[in-house]
């Protein structure tokens, strides 16, 4: 079991171990000026941590920014971050990542609703009729260009609902395998639903582990849970060794 | 401006204020803790950080023995609740500085 509990949350504050996050899910158009105004605010005071930038700093446990650093975060492969979030990002300068639902992506364009209220994917009144709710594959392909792509499983599923090795290969190895095909870059971290942390199920956790992810992110943390050239992590240029 | 990290004088209302978002669609700040489990991740020596930390440190425990006096030091769900009033209350505090 993990012992992420108060005591050690305090402690990884008090030794400076701990980043900014701002959690997003949909973007209607509706409130793009809303999120517009909100992150030219944190970009003025924070700077963007980018993949290369965590990795730096849990290899030397120094941030190379020049302010505090932050993320803003787009879950679930909403269309409306690829058409609402992702633009304001990119004229703002800001690297965001993005948490994709695989198979809502998959999904056929008649059945993503039903999908959605299936799944846990909450959707915003304004968008109820829309013909399409989740981005397509161009456009995560688009969105890697310039911000960090991760599964957020493959069906947005819970961590005691994946057991066998069928429910493993849908909600963790294919999802990683489909972002590392269409993006060409390395789905270096993973999230469950609710934000399970590593370390309460040994079965998932090896999965997880063992699919090549190297970071998982949760409600209250992100754990490193291997390093960059242990056995299944995908090959990528890492000018450094790990710890 | 310097910091403060003056807790918040209202943390009961940050919290129904937090507790009152559309999840759904407005964007929740939070301090994320970093971990390593594999036991790898060095000392860190960025002097921003080291700063900052340990004044919201002490500011969780704070919030914590006002909202959550009776969670236990496991229970994620109060941790949780706990962060996201930090946030809401010191998320700028250093980037005003």
């Amino acid at each position: 079991m993990t012992d992420h509990g108060f005591e050690q949350h305090r402690t990884a504050l008090r030794e400076g171990r701990y980043l900014r996050v701002v959690n997003y899910h949909n973007t209607p158009h509706s409130m793009a000026g809303q999120l517009r105004e909100e992150l030219a605010a944190y970009a003025a005071s924070f700077a963007c941590v980018t993949l290369e930038d965590l990795d730096h700093f849990y290899a030397t446990g120094e941030w190379r920014l020049d302010r505090p650093g932050f993320i803003p975060v787009f879950y679930e492969g909403y269309l409306n971050n690829a058409t609402v979030a992702a633009p304001i990002c990119d004229e703002l300068g800001i690297v965001a990542w993005f948490p994709v639902i695989t198979r809502f992506i998959d999904c056929p364009v008649p059945d993503q609703r039903a999908f959605a209220e299936a799944h846990h994917i909450d959707l915003v009144e304004e968008e109820l009729a829309a013909d399409r709710l989740a981005m397509t594959w161009d456009e995560v392909a688009a969105i890697a260009e310039r911000h960090v792509v991760i599964p957020h499983t493959g069906s947005h599923e819970q961590i005691a609902k994946v057991r066998t090795a069928e429910d493993v290969e849908r909600e963790i190895l294919k999802p990683r395998r489909d972002v590392e095909r269409v993006t060409g870059r390395e789905a270096a971290a993973f999230v469950w639903l609710y934000g399970t942390p590593h370390g309460t199920s040994p079965d998932q956790d090896a999965a997880v582990r063992d699919a090549g992810y190297r970071y998982q992110i949760s409600n209250t943390m992100i754990q490193r849970i291997a390093c960059p050239f242990r056995a299944g992590a995908s090959p990528r240029p890492v000018s450094r060794t790990c710890r | 401006m310097n910091p403060s990290y003056t807790p918040h004088p209202d943390a009961a209302g940050v919290l129904a204020d937090c507790e009152q978002r559309a999840l759904e669609r407005e964007g929740i700040p939070m301090f994320l803790a970093l971990e390593d489990p594999t036991g790898a991740l060095p000392a860190v020596r960025d002097g921003r950080a080291l700063a900052e930390g340990p004044e919201l440190s002490r500011l969780t425990g704070h919030y914590r023995e006002l909202l959550r006096p009776e969670a236990g030091d496991s229970d994620l769900k109060s941790l949780a609740s706990v962060i996201t009033v930090l946030a809401r209350a010191h998320f700028d505090e250093e980037g005003r500085s």
